[in-house]
């Protein structure tokens, strides 16, 4: 999952960065003023954009509004400072999907983050089954049949984006977008190889296949 | 105080004027009426004693005598009040005397007309001299024969007239006094109206709806035009007043929550793992300086309360003669440091002669500081930034002048605005919050003082503080 903040405190920016990273896995990007951030949210694909509202360069409502002009279609989490029902309610109607108030809880901004992520992709709980398989979302496992699978940070990356989309054709380069961040060097061929790790580990000695190849397209996880 | 009504008091005040109006014409119709009615009373008095008087006639005897021939008396004479009188000749022979209480009437009557009392009944009485006898008489005497005629009637009638009249005045006086309080309350109330409804309109104003309706009926009025325009003036500068005080706190929310929530999430991401010593030391040192910032808000925030504080006092406080040089030179000498951390340089022109003014040399020195602080902030790496104090008639002049970009002419009456920045990033890479300029205004102004800024060509920015000299 991939994460955009447009918040113009570097610190705060950084911190979320951080816990996003550390807690939930996620590729994330900042963006420090408002023309950045309308730059960056049109030109990748994010599964949440978290938004400041007081920010140099377009005012975060003002960034919001030409992003859901544009038709960018992501989950939007507005940060703000002001708590009042005005505002609040002036946010939501521009087309926020949820706001949280300064100061506020890390741990509770992952949560929305997730609970974001999993309605933008049609899911209802954190825990998503395909099959014998299991993705926690909450404390990143994934258990085969009831038996934990240990996995490396980017091949559960991998399995949990695919999870969301179970069913679609996920492409090698909406996996590249979706799963790195600016900071990371991008190879496509490094899709295949946690693919074959992640085929190796959850498919092991079983007969049963759930990460289909569809050749010239991509992968898709089902039953 | 005791609050009254104005209905109350127009009304009284027109019943007293009508009251007062018809003992006016009451009086003025009865004295009229009563010269008038004595003067016919008279003239009839004089007709019918010249009348008795024609009663006196001589008689047929050889040698003729007065007589007064009684047969003849006029009928009235002898009425329910009967006429008084007496004649008698010139030489005081009486010739003749009415029945009854004629004593009244001589020992009464010495004028040529009077009033008196006879059995308890009003009577005028009227004496005629030297009227002749109408009889003539061939062989009469050599020198003719006058008469005294003293004739008296009651006046009973007459007064009575009199007072039905005048009662029938008070009378008709009742239904227009009636008629003109109903009038002047309908008056009253009609003028009024507007009042109650401006009131309304008055009362519908709250925070959400600062609109005051002024109703046409108050707007026509002349009288009550004045008072809706100043306080639809009034409910404007409040409604302005109320906007700045409350973007005023949501621009302090603001301010304090952002430090707030970068302080938590720093310390809040710092435990989310266990972490090296030198991750851990690098996070308190973060939530450090995140803390410093807070502080140093807080100290601006409390200054500007303080600020507040002294310019809401309705007068200027009696403080003690301060030297603007010296509060100049120690706010300087805090700010060096910091100017030489940016490269900038602070020089400062004075008169040889102190400069007082009445102020608290610690306030003083708070507003050099700011305008000082503000120069350096944003101008360029190694600006010179001039610091001018003089003396301009009645005020102390004290200009900072810098050489930075100068300020949009637009943004000119904003920057003295709490919260205000003058890059809008609202970036905190130049530091503050704006509320230097602020507080240094509220300062200044609390002192009786004003502030200015300039902007110069072709570059720089020049504020200028007055204050009020004291010699």
């Amino acid at each position: 999952m991939r994460v955009l903040i447009v918040e113009d405190e570097r610190r705060l920016a950084a911190n979320i960065t951080r816990s996003l990273r550390e807690s939930a896995g996620y590729a994330v990007d900042h963006a420090p003023d408002g023309l950045e951030g309308l730059h960056m949210a049109q030109s990748n694909a994010y599964d949440v954009v978290i938004l400041d509202l007081m920010l140099p360069g377009i005012d975060g409502r003002n960034l919001l509004r030409r992003l859901r002009a544009a038709g960018c279609s992501f989950p939007v989490l507005v940060l703000t400072a002001r708590d009042d029902k005005e505002t609040l309610i002036q946010v939501l109607n521009d087309g926020a999907d949820d706001y949280l108030c300064k100061p506020f809880d890390l741990g509770e901004l992952i949560a929305r983050v997730k609970a974001m992520i999993r309605r933008g992709k049609g899911q209802t709980t954190a825990t998503l089954r395909i099959g014998k398989i299991e993705v926690n979302t909450n404390d990143r496992t994934v258990r085969c049949d009831g038996t934990f699978i240990s996995l490396t940070g980017m091949e559960y990356r991998v399995i949990e984006y695919l999870a969301h989309r179970r069913g679609a054709v996920v492409t090698k380069s909406e996996l590249l977008e979706h799963l790195y961040d600016f900071n990371w060097e991008r190879f496509s061929n490094v899709i295949e190889v946690y693919i074959s790790g992640l085929r190796r580990k959850l498919e092991g000695g079983g007969s049963e296949k759930l990460i289909h190849t569809i050749r010239g397209h991509g992968y898709t996880l089902k039953e | 105080m005791r609050s009254f009504s104005i209905k109350l008091r127009i009304v009284a005040a027109v019943v007293a004027t009508e009251l007062v109006l018809v003992v006016y014409l009451l009086l003025l119709t009865a004295s009229v009426m009563r010269a008038h009615a004595l003067r016919s009373f008279d003239t009839a008095l004089r007709g019918r004693a010249l009348a008795v008087a024609a009663l006196v006639r001589y008689s047929e005897s050889r040698h003729p005598d007065l007589v007064f021939d009684s047969t003849h008396l006029p009928r009235e004479v002898s009425g329910g009040t009967p006429d008084m009188f007496h004649i008698e000749t010139q030489d005081g022979r009486v010739l003749a005397n009415s029945q009854g209480s004629h004593s009244d009437l001589i020992s009464t009557g010495t004028d040529d007309s009077w009033d008196f009392l006879s059995r308890g009944r009003p009577y005028r009485g009227m004496r005629l001299r030297d009227v002749p006898v109408l009889d003539s008489e061939e062989e009469g005497p050599q020198v003719p024969v006058t008469l005294q005629v003293v004739y008296a009637a009651s006046t009973q009638g007459m007064k009575s007239n009199l007072d039905r009249a005048f009662l029938s005045i008070l009378l008709s006086s009742i239904p227009l006094l009636a008629i003109s309080v109903y009038a002047s309350i309908r008056a009253i109330d009609k003028g009024l109206y507007p009042l109650s409804e401006l009131a309304g309109s008055a009362g519908a104003i709250s925070s959400k709806d600062w609109t005051l309706q002024v109703p046409d009926s108050a707007a026509q009025v002349k009288e009550i035009a004045p008072l809706a325009s100043a306080l639809s003036e009034m409910v404007e500068r409040l409604h302005i007043a109320f906007q700045q005080q409350r973007d005023f706190t949501s621009n302090a929310a603001h301010e304090l929550r952002t430090p707030v929530a970068i302080l938590k999430s720093t310390l809040q991401s710092l435990l989310q793992e266990s972490r090296s010593r030198e991750v851990y030391r690098s996070g308190i040192s973060d939530a450090l300086s995140d803390l410093a910032r807070l502080e140093m808000l807080l100290h601006s925030m409390l200054r500007l309360a303080r600020a507040d504080q002294q310019s809401n006092r309705r007068t200027i406080p009696e403080s003690s003669k301060v030297d603007v040089v010296g509060t100049c030179e120690a706010a300087i000498a805090r700010l060096s440091p910091f100017a030489t951390s940016r490269g900038a340089t602070i020089s400062f022109t004075a008169p040889t002669e102190p400069l007082h003014v009445r102020a608290e040399p610690e306030d003083l020195e708070i507003v050099w500081a700011n305008l000082i602080e503000n120069a350096i902030r944003h101008g360029p790496p190694d600006s010179e930034i001039k610091v001018i104090a003089e003396r301009q008639n009645r005020f102390v002049s004290i200009s900072v002048v810098d050489n930075g970009n100068g300020i949009p002419v637009a943004d000119i009456p904003k920057m003295f605005d709490r919260f205000y920045r003058g890059d809008q990033s609202r970036s905190r890479e130049s530091g503050g919050y704006g509320l230097g300029l602020a507080i240094a205004k509220t300062f200044v102004e609390g002192y009786g003082g004003s502030i200015k800024a300039t902007s110069l060509t072709p570059r720089g920015t020049r504020i200028g503080v007055e204050i009020p000299i004291s010699d």
